[in-house]
């Protein structure tokens, strides 16, 4: 089953934890950021997905980031392909390569409105990142 | 025995070999009850038949006559990236799944595979999604569910490319006819498909299924038989008689004559083609079809020689006589599949041969099927064995477009039309439908595709016979010989048991000689002969497309059991008496 998980909200811990995540060698991550209504529809889309168990998405985790602000400076120190941390705020995805850990894509809240599906790009874009 | 001879002749007659290879038209029928049913030889008479069109088919198979859509190379290329990628789905959901399993497996040592792989997989796809924008667009509408949005997104691109295709200039002076007739007594009535030309339907007739009661015609020739046995002075036989008798010995005679003059001809030319041929591989095709048909003719005497010896034999019971002819049925049904399949394959070598032996072998192929239809023609006397006759196609009119057949662009095809054969008017079992397609670059037909159905009454129904029956009471009565002829009136339940519907679409023979049916029977024995006759009610089965019948009745005036077997109308001997109905 993919995994879920719930960055904490406490700064020091919400790092830690962050760090400890990336340490999984075959684990996808794909971020959730924020907590409007964006993200919570966004929430719901990935409890079908997990629900649904896909081989695509078995070894991806969610992480529910509420305030991405606490992450933000760790976001910066890894490997990117091409996206642009500073308009995190405009972000509900990020998808995050294993092993490696590169920064693969970002979806905008824009582009998630206007198809769902934007979501198994993001997930493919990270798989692909070896 | 006449009806194994006239048997032996129907090994022949349906040599239907079709072509393999993908095909721009397809036919598929949908019956009363539902069912449906693609590329077929036979269809219910009531059911209607779709013709779809394979639009990549076509274009291809212009591309193939050289005719080009002319689009740009990139647009081509992308057509192959999503029609490849289309047809790899499956792959790369099977390795992605495997990847995890193995992983799975031993975590530690197979980390490395399990990224590489996902990797690889995932990079693949992503080229495909991201190759045009709006391929990329239309896999996000949907989902997340990876497959469907692949599915959606390249399915969608790919018909968004083939319009473009259609629509191209390279193809404006291409045009396409379809049209469909139904040949009923070698007349030809045009059917009607939406979209494909402006016909009008015909009147609206459905071939009644459930029919119990007798048509005017079956009442008049009840009376006709009841009179006819009346008038004969010979209402009574002993049942080896039957066999023998005035009305079965000419026919047997007749046959006998025309098998062997035929056969001698055809073993002439088989043995001619044969020495043409030096060490051919056809040649052993060709010899394996002259075994099959040796054997079978020198089973033949000893089978004709028991039922001309009937009389003399001591041990003849009705039961023996029945299921020789069950049996010899058999093997002809058999023998008639091992000569197809034998012609069928000296036909699949022929392409491989040089242009000489293909000379030679399609000559032979033309007689053997030219004497074949002899058989047909001579053995179908007047006095006897209509019944058996297939489908004539020799006298057809050659099959032309009229003027009311729409003559559509590329574009302008539909991709499926429809045509309701209750529409097409008046009908009845072994009329035909015909379809043509034909598709022209300005004058000349490049791709020209056609298709037959015959019709038949598959689904199940009810089948009203007239005919006489032998019977034979199972106590003392009048009768002083083993069966007395009377008329009959049987109602068959057909296709609800026996023989599957699909074997029935395949062959004509399960629809005619090997279709066994069961149902409820009426006749009017005259067990006291006192010339007025008696009622029975019993139950029959009947094979060979219902000319032969036998069961059970019950003679309710004389409260007297009886045995019968019977031959339907039309009759050899009662022709001149009866009005022979259309063969139903």
């Amino acid at each position: 089953m993919p995994r879920s998980c719930t960055l904490p909200s406490h700064p020091s811990e919400a790092v830690s934890f962050f760090h400890e995540i990336l340490n999984r060698p075959d684990e996808t991550l794909v971020l959730i950021l924020g907590s409007d209504e964006v993200a919570l529809n966004a929430r719901e889309v990935v409890e079908a997905v997990i629900a649904e168990n896909d081989s695509l998405f078995r070894y991806v985790n969610f992480v529910s980031v509420e305030n991405p602000s606490l992450i933000v400076e760790e976001l910066k120190n890894l490997m990117n392909d091409g996206v642009d941390i500073e308009d995190i705020d405009n972000f509900v995805f990020i998808s995050i390569s294993p092993y490696k850990n590169i920064i693969s894509e970002a979806v905008t809240r824009t582009r998630f409105q206007l198809g769902r599906g934007s979501l198994t790009t993001a997930v493919l874009a990270a798989i692909s990142n070896r | 025995m006449s009806l194994y001879k006239s048997l032996f002749s129907l090994l022949f007659l349906y040599i239907g070999i079709e072509l393999h290879g993908q095909k721009v038209l397809t036919v598929t029928e949908i019956d009363m009850d539902g069912g449906t049913f693609t590329g077929q030889k036979n269809a219910d008479i009531n059911s209607t038949i779709t013709l779809s069109f394979d639009q990549r088919e076509l274009i291809k198979k212009l591309n193939a006559h050289g005719v080009k859509a002319g689009l740009p190379d990139n647009i081509k290329k992308l057509l192959d990236l999503f029609t490849d990628a289309l047809a790899r789905k499956q792959q790369w959901i099977r390795a992605l799944n495997n990847t995890v399993v193995i992983y799975e497996k031993d975590k530690t040592t197979n980390l490395d595979l399990f990224l590489d792989e996902q990797s690889r997989i995932a990079l693949e796809i992503l080229t495909v999604i991201k190759a045009d924008e709006k391929a990329l667009g239309y896999f996000e509408e949907i989902g997340p569910a990876p497959w469907k949005q692949l599915t959606y997104a390249l399915q969608k691109r790919i018909n968004e490319i083939d319009s473009q295709i259609i629509h191209s200039t390279m193809y404006q002076d291409i045009r396409i006819r379809v049209g469909g007739r139904l040949m009923h007594n070698g007349q030809a009535t045009p059917l009607h498909f939406e979209g494909l030309d402006n016909n009008p339907s015909g009147e609206f007739y459905e071939v009644e299924r459930w029919r119990i009661m007798p048509t005017k015609e079956e009442l008049e020739q009840l009376t006709a038989l009841q009179q006819s046995i009346k008038d004969d002075p010979n209402t009574e036989f002993n049942l080896k008689q039957i066999v023998t008798s005035r009305y079965l010995s000419p026919i047997i005679d007749e046959l006998e004559n025309t098998l062997s003059t035929a056969w001698d001809s055809l073993r002439r030319d088989v043995n001619t083609t044969l020495e043409s041929l030096s060490d051919h591989p056809l040649k052993t095709s060709i010899l394996e079809l002259r075994i099959v048909g040796e054997k079978f003719i020198n089973s033949l005497p000893a089978k004709i020689n028991y039922y001309k010896n009937i009389q003399k034999s001591p041990s003849f019971t009705l039961a023996g006589f029945i299921q020789s002819v069950n049996n010899d049925a058999k093997d002809f049904a058999e023998i008639r599949m091992s000569i197809i399949d034998r012609l069928k394959t000296i036909k699949q070598q022929l392409p491989n041969a040089t242009n000489d032996v293909k000379i030679v072998v399609n000559k032979f192929i033309t007689k053997f099927e030219k004497h074949l239809q002899l058989f047909k023609v001579n053995i179908l006397t007047p006095s006897g064995l209509a019944f058996l006759t297939e489908n004539k196609k020799i006298n057809d009119a050659a099959f032309e477009f009229s003027d009311k057949v729409l003559s559509l662009s590329l574009a302008q095809l539909p991709s499926s039309s429809t045509s309701d054969l209750r529409y097409s008017g008046y009908r009845v079992a072994g009329d035909r439908v015909d379809i043509m397609l034909e598709v022209k670059k300005g004058d000349e037909v490049i791709i020209p595709e056609r298709r037959s159905l015959t019709l038949y009454r598959i689904i199940p129904h009810i089948q009203p016979t007239v005919g006489v029956i032998f019977a034979h009471p199972l106590s003392q009565t009048a009768i002083t010989k083993d069966v007395q002829m009377a008329p009959s009136y049987n109602l068959l339940f057909k296709g609800i048991f026996g023989i599957s519907k699909h074997a029935k679409r395949r062959s004509p023979l399960f629809n005619t000689l090997l279709d066994t049916n069961f149902g409820v029977h009426v006749s009017s024995p005259d067990f006291d002969k006192d010339d007025i006759p008696e009622l029975g009610f019993g139950v029959v089965a009947s094979t060979l497309n219902d000319y032969l019948q036998f069961g059970w009745s019950y003679n309710v005036f004389l409260g007297k059991n009886y045995l019968f077997f019977g031959l339907r109308a039309p009759l050899p001997f009662m022709n001149q008496n009866v009005n022979v109905s259309s063969r139903e």
